[in-house]
C-alpha cells in the first residue's frame, strides 16, 4: 500500500487481529480447562482401580501361602516382589504388610517409617474388615486389602498410591490441554490472517493502489470489484470517473481531429490543441504494453495454503517409523534399525533430488501447474499409503511424497522470496518459515492424537484430503506466474548452475551459514537434545515439547525480527550474531548439564534460528546483483541452495554419531556449539573481506 | 464448473481473474456487506478453532482413559501370565498345563468387567478360554489375529470388545502362545458418552458467548471502519459532481494524502478538458 496515511487500516487489521485472537486464545483456554474436572474425575478413580487389582494381585499370594500352610512371617523374598511391583508400576508409593497385632512383617526397601506411619498401620492393622478401604489420611493415601482366608484375618497390606505421580499425570494432562490450545490458535492465527487479508487488507491496497496510479495520471486504470459491499461502491465511483475522463478526452481528441481537418489554421485551434498536449503529457489513457496487473496480498495468499499443505505431510510425520517397523521383514539381510530408518531418509532424499528439477522445469510450466503436480503427487501418495502393507511399497510411496513436497516446498519458497523487494526478502522469507513450523507444529501435533483414534491408515487418509484441500486454496488464491524476463530453455539451467557454484559470495553463505545451520538442527536438535533428555530421565512427551519450543520461535519471533531489526541491522550482522547466538546456546547445554540448561539451550536456539534463517535465505539470493538473478533465475539458486542445506541435513546426525563415537555428549555440545559459532564469525570475516574488495573495485 | 458453483454459494457472483491450464478460473465477488461476511468468517473461524479444541481434548481424554484401563487390566493379565509362564519354565508344554482353564475361569469370576480370558498356541490354536465350553475361537477373530504381531504385547479392537493380546513365552524366551484378556467396550463407552456431552456442553456455551462478543465488539470496530469507508464515498460522489473536496477532509480519509491528490489530478484534468472543449466549440461558432 503506498498512501502515507495507513492508520485507520492498521489500526482496523490490527482490532480486528487483537479482538478474534484474545477471543480464540481466552475461549481455548477456558474451555480446555473446563475440560480439566472431567480429566480428574476419571483419572483419580481409575488409579485406585488399579491399585485395587494390584492389592487383589498380592493379597492371592498371601491366601495362597496360608493355602499351603506357610507361616505368612516365613515368607521368602517378599520386599523384592514389593519393589518389582513398584517399578512396574509407577502410580504407587509404597506397599507394606502388617499382621493383626500392628507389626510390619514386609515393606519395600524404599518405603520411610516414621512414628506417625507406624501408629497408623499399627491402629488400622487391627481392625479387620471383609473388604478393602479407600483411606486418605496425612501419613497414607491409598488402600487398605485385608487378607482372609475362610473367614480368618491373618493381616494388612496396605498400597499406598503415588500422589505426585498423580500430580505428574494431572500436568501430563495440563500439558496436553495447553498443547491442544497452542494448536488450535496457531490454525485460527493462519486462517484469521488469509480472512483479514481477503476481507479487508487487499481491497485496501487495491483501491489505494489505484488512487496512486490515477494522481499519477494513469486513467486507463480500472478496478476490478476488489471485496465486499462498502467497497464495491468506491470501486465503481472511481471506475465511473476514469469513464467519465476517458470518454471525454477521446471525444476531445475526435473532435479536434475533425476541427483541424476541417479548418485547418482557424483562430483558437492552437488553444485547443495546446490542451490536449498538456493532457497527453501529463495523462494516460491507455495501458502500456508491458502493463502487469497489481496483485497485492501475495504471501498471506500463499501462506494459507502452504501451511496446510505442511500440516498434510506433518500429520503422518511421528508415526512413520512405527508403521515402517510393523512393515519390517527382512531384506538382504540389511538390519531392522537400518530398514526401519529407511522410509524417513527416502523422503529426505527424494526430497532435495525434486528441488533441482523442480528448478529445472518450474520456469517452463509455471508455478501454478508445479504446484497443483506437487499436491497432487503428494495427495496420491499419501492416499495410497493408507493401504499399502509392504515394505517396498511403502518406501516407495514416502519417496513419492518427498517429491511432491520438494516440488511445492521450492515453489512456494521461490514465490515468497522472488516477488519481494531485496529489502523485504527476510520479511517474506520469515513468513515462509513461519508458515513451514506452523504447519509442522499442527500436523504432528494433531497426527499424533489423531492416530490412536482413526489410526495409521486413518491418518493417511485426513492427510491426502488435506493435500487436495490446500491444491483447492492454492488454486483459487495462487495466481499464474510463470516468471516473466527468465530464460525457459533447459541448457541454461547448466550454465546457471556453474554460475551459481562460482558466486564466492553464495559459496560462503552455503558454507558457512546455511549447512552449519542445518547440522545444528538435525544433529544437536534432533538428535542430540532427546538423546540427552532421555539420558536425564524426561518422558517422551516432555521431549516432544522440548522440540516445539524451538518450532514456535521461528513461528512468532522470527517474523517480528525480520519486521523490525532488519530495519537497524545489516543481514550479514544479523546472521552472524544469529550463528553466534546459536553456538553458545548449544554451549549451555554444555555448561548447565541439566535439563533446564538444555531446555535453556532450545529455547536460545530458536530465538537465534529465527534471527538469521529468514536472513540466511535473502543473503543466498542476495549474492547474486539484480540482473544476474533475473537471468539465472531464483528458482535455479533456490533449488541449489535447497540441496545444499539438506546435505547439512544428512551430514548432522553423521558428525554427531562421529563425535559421540569418541566423545561423551558433553564434549560433542561443546564442539558442536564452537563450529557453529566460529562458522558464523568466519563468513563475518569473509563478508568484510568481499565489501572491501568490492568498495576498492 | 462444480468448484464455481460452490464458490457461489459461498461467495457469491462470478469475476475471471487469471487463467489454470488453459482454463478460466474465477473468483466470487458478491456485493453484499461486507461486515456481515467478516463477522460469519471471524464466528466461522472461532467455531472451527474451538471445535478443534474440543475435539482434540476429547481424543486425549480417550486416549488416557485407554490407557489407563488397559494398565489395570494389564496387572490382572501379569499375574495369570507369571502363573502360566511358572509352569513353562519347569518345562511342561503350554497344553498339559491343565490348571489354566482354572485360573482363567476363577480371574473372570473375580473381575466383573472382564469379558473373557482365552489362551491360544502358537499356531493361533484355542487352547483353554474362561468359559470352559468355548472350544473354538470366534471366525471373525481368528481372521484379524493373523494379522496382528503376536511376539510383542498388542491390542485389537473387534466386534465391540477390546483385547489385550500377551505373548507367552518359556524358558528360551520363544514364543508358544498367547493370552487374550478381552473387554467390553461398554465398559468406557458410558464414561466417553458422558463425556462427549459435557464437552459439546462446553464447547456450545464457549461459542455462544465468544460469538456473541465477536458481534458486538467487532460489529462496533467495523462499523467505525465502514464510516471512514462512507466518508470516502460521499467524498467521491461530490467529486464527481465537479466539486474539489478541501485537502483536510481528503487527507483524513483512510487514503490519506493520495485521495486529494487524486481529486486535485482529476479536477486540473476536468479543467484542461473543458479548456480544449471551449476552444473548439468557439471554432465552431465562429466558423
Amino acid at each position: 500500500m503506498k498512501t502515507d496515511n495507513k492508520t485507520p487500516v492498521v489500526s482496523l487489521t490490527f482490532k480486528i487481529n487483537l479482538l478474534t485472537i484474545a477471543l480464540i486464545g481466552l475461549s481455548g483456554l477456558l474451555l480446555s480447562l473446563s475440560y480439566l474436572p472431567i480429566f480428574d474425575e476419571t483419572t483419580k478413580p481409575l488409579i485406585d482401580k488399579k491399585a485395587y487389582a494390584i492389592a487383589e494381585s498380592l493379597g492371592l499370594s498371601f491366601r495362597k501361602a496360608i493355602e499351603n500352610e506357610i507361616p505368612l512371617d516365613r515368607l521368602q523374598n517378599t520386599a523384592l516382589v514389593f519393589d518389582q511391583v513398584l517399578k512396574e508400576n509407577k502410580e504407587l508409593k509404597s506397599i507394606m504388610f502388617a499382621n493383626p497385632e500392628g507389626s510390619l512383617l514386609y515393606r519395600d526397601s524404599g518405603v520411610n517409617i516414621d512414628k506417625g506411619l507406624t501408629g497408623f498401620i499399627k491402629e488400622k492393622a487391627g481392625q479387620s474388615s471383609r473388604t478393602y478401604v479407600l483411606t486418605s489420611a496425612d501419613v497414607f493415601h491409598g488402600l487398605e486389602m485385608p487378607v482372609n482366608y475362610h473367614g480368618i484375618y491373618y493381616g494388612k497390606l496396605f498400597i499406598e498410591t503415588d500422589r505426585e505421580y498423580y500430580r505428574q499425570v494431572f500436568q501430563d494432562i495440563l500439558f496436553d490441554i495447553l498443547t491442544v490450545i497452542l494448536i488450535s490458535f496457531i490454525v485460527a492465527l493462519e486462517m484469521l490472517k488469509l480472512t483479514i487479508n481477503l476481507l479487508v487488507t487487499r481491497p485496501i491496497e487495491l483501491v489505494a493502489h489505484a488512487l496512486d496510479e490515477m494522481k499519477k495520471g494513469h486513467y486507463w486504470q480500472r478496478l476490478k470489484s476488489s471485496g465486499l459491499g462498502e467497497f464495491v461502491s468506491i470501486d465503481r465511483q472511481l471506475n465511473a470517473i476514469a469513464d467519465s475522463m476517458t470518454s471525454r478526452y477521446r471525444a476531445a481528441a475526435a473532435r479536434y481531429e475533425n476541427l483541424s481537418t476541417r479548418f485547418a489554421g482557424a483562430r483558437g485551434l492552437g488553444d485547443a490543441a495546446r490542451s490536449l498536449r498538456a493532457i497527453e503529457a501529463e495523462y494516460l489513457f491507455e495501458p502500456p504494453a508491458d502493463v502487469r496487473q497489481y496483485r497485492p496480498g501475495r504471501i498471506p495468499n500463499y501462506r494459507a495454503p502452504f501451511f496446510i499443505f505442511m500440516f498434510s505431510h506433518m500429520l503422518c510425520l511421528s508415526f512413520v517409523p512405527i508403521m515402517s517397523e510393523k512393515m519390517y521383514r527382512p531384506i538382504m539381510g540389511l538390519s531392522k534399525s537400518f530398514l526401519n530408518g529407511v522410509p524417513i531418509s527416502a523422503f529426505m532424499l527424494f526430497w532435495a533430488l525434486a528441488m533441482p528439477l523442480t528448478g529445472i522445469w518450474l520456469r517452463r510450466l509455471g508455478r501454478r501447474k508445479f504446484i497443483f503436480l506437487g499436491c497432487l503427487i503428494s495427495a496420491l501418495s499419501l492416499l495410497l499409503t493408507a493401504f499399502v502393507s509392504r515394505y517396498e511399497y511403502f518406501v516407495v510411496l514416502r519417496s513419492l511424497s518427498g517429491v511432491g513436497f520438494g516440488m511445492v516446498f521450492l515453489c512456494v519458497q521461490d514465490i515468497f522470496l522472488r516477488g519481494s523487494q531485496q529489502e523485504e526478502r527476510s520479511i517474506a522469507s520469515s513468513y515462509f518459515w513461519a508458515a513451514f513450523f506452523s504447519g509442522t507444529v499442527c500436523g504432528t501435533g494433531i497426527g499424533g492424537i489423531l492416530a490412536d483414534r482413526a489410526g495409521f491408515s486413518g491418518v493417511f487418509i485426513a492427510s491426502a484430503l488435506a493435500a487436495c484441500f490446500s491444491w483447492v486454496l492454492f488454486l483459487f488464491l495462487a495466481e499464474e506466474d510463470k516468471g516473466s524476463g527468465e530464460p525457459k530453455d533447459m541448457k541454461h539451467y547448466d550454465s546457471a548452475l556453474g554460475t551459481i557454484i562460482k558466486n564466492i559470495r553464495f559459496s560462503s553463505v552455503v558454507l558457512f551459514l546455511s549447512i552449519p545451520g542445518k547440522i545444528v538442527l538435525t544433529g544437536f536438535l534432533y538428535y542430540l537434545v532427546p538423546l540427552t533428555l532421555h539420558g536425564f530421565g524426561a518422558s517422551q512427551s516432555f521431549i516432544g515439547r522440548v522440540l516445539m519450543i524451538f518450532s514456535l520461535a521461528i513461528i512468532f519471533i522470527g517474523p517480528f525480527f525480520a519486521r523490525h531489526f532488519s530495519k537497524y541491522f545489516s543481514r550479514a550482522f544479523l546472521s552472524v550474531s544469529g550463528s553466534v547466538l546459536a553456538g553458545s546456546s548449544i554451549i549451555i547445554g554444555f555448561l548447565v548439564h541439566t535439563v533446564y540448561g538444555v531446555v535453556i539451550g532450545v529455547t536460545l536456539l530458536g530465538i537465534a534460528r529465527s534471527m538469521y534463517l529468514p536472513v540466511v535465505d535473502a543473503l543466498a539470493l542476495e549474492a547474486f546483483r539484480d540482473e544476474e538473478l533475473k537471468k539465472i533465475g531464483t528458482a535455479s539458486v533456490l533449488s541449489i541452495y535447497g540441496l545444499f542445506e539438506k546435505a547439512g541435513n544428512v551430514l548432522g546426525p553423521v558428525i554427531v554419531g562421529l563425535l559421540l563415537s569418541f566423545a561423551d555428549t558433553r564434549s560433542a555440545l561443546l564442539l558442536i556449539g564452537t563450529g557453529t559459532a566460529a562458522c558464523g564469525l568466519l563468513y563475518g570475516v569473509l563478508h568484510l573481506i568481499e565489501g572491501k574488495k568490492a568498495a576498492v573495485s | 464448473m462444480i468448484s464455481q458453483c460452490l464458490l457461489y454459494v459461498i461467495w457469491g457472483r462470478v469475476d475471471n481473474v487469471s487463467s489454470f491450464w488453459g482454463r478460466q478460473v474465477t473468483v466470487m465477488r458478491r456485493p453484499g456487506s461486507g461486515k456481515i461476511y467478516l463477522l460469519l468468517v471471524v464466528i466461522a473461524i472461532l467455531g472451527c478453532t474451538l471445535f478443534l479444541n474440543a475435539s482434540l481434548n476429547y481424543l486425549n481424554y480417550a486416549r488416557n482413559l485407554k490407557v489407563l484401563t488397559n494398565s489395570r487390566f494389564s496387572v490382572i493379565a501379569q499375574d495369570l501370565i507369571n502363573s502360566v509362564e511358572y509352569g513353562l519354565n519347569l518345562g511342561l508344554d503350554l497344553r498339559e498345563i491343565s490348571t489354566i482353564q482354572n485360573l482363567l475361569a476363577e480371574t473372570r469370576q473375580q473381575h466383573n468387567d472382564i469379558s473373557e480370558l482365552f489362551v491360544i498356541d502358537e499356531k493361533d490354536g484355542l487352547l483353554f478360554h474362561s468359559r470352559a465350553d468355548v472350544k473354538l475361537m470366534d471366525a471373525g477373530l481368528a481372521a484379524i489375529i493373523k494379522e496382528v504381531d503376536m511376539n510383542k504385547r498388542n491390542t485389537l479392537v473387534f466386534s465391540n470388545m477390546h483385547y489385550l493380546i500377551y505373548p507367552l513365552t518359556n524358558q528360551f524366551n520363544v514364543r508358544v502362545g498367547s493370552l487374550f484378556l478381552g473387554y467390553s467396550s461398554s465398559l468406557t463407552e458410558g464414561m466417553l458418552a458422558q463425556a462427549v456431552e459435557w464437552f459439546a456442553l462446553y464447547f456450545i456455551v464457549a461459542f455462544a458467548v465468544c460469538s456473541l462478543v465477536i458481534i458486538l465488539v467487532l460489529g462496533s470496530i467495523y462499523s467505525g471502519f465502514l464510516g471512514s469507508l462512507k466518508k470516502v464515498r460521499e467524498l467521491l460522489d461530490m467529486h464527481a459532481r465537479g466539486a474539489m473536496p478541501m485537502d483536510e477532509a481528503g487527507a483524513q480519509t483512510i487514503f490519506g494524502a493520495d485521495f486529494s491528490e487524486f481529486c486535485s489530478g482529476s479536477l486540473r484534468l476536468a479543467a484542461l478538458l473543458e479548456e480544449a472543449e471551449r476552444s473548439m466549440e468557439k471554432i465552431e461558432n465562429e466558423n
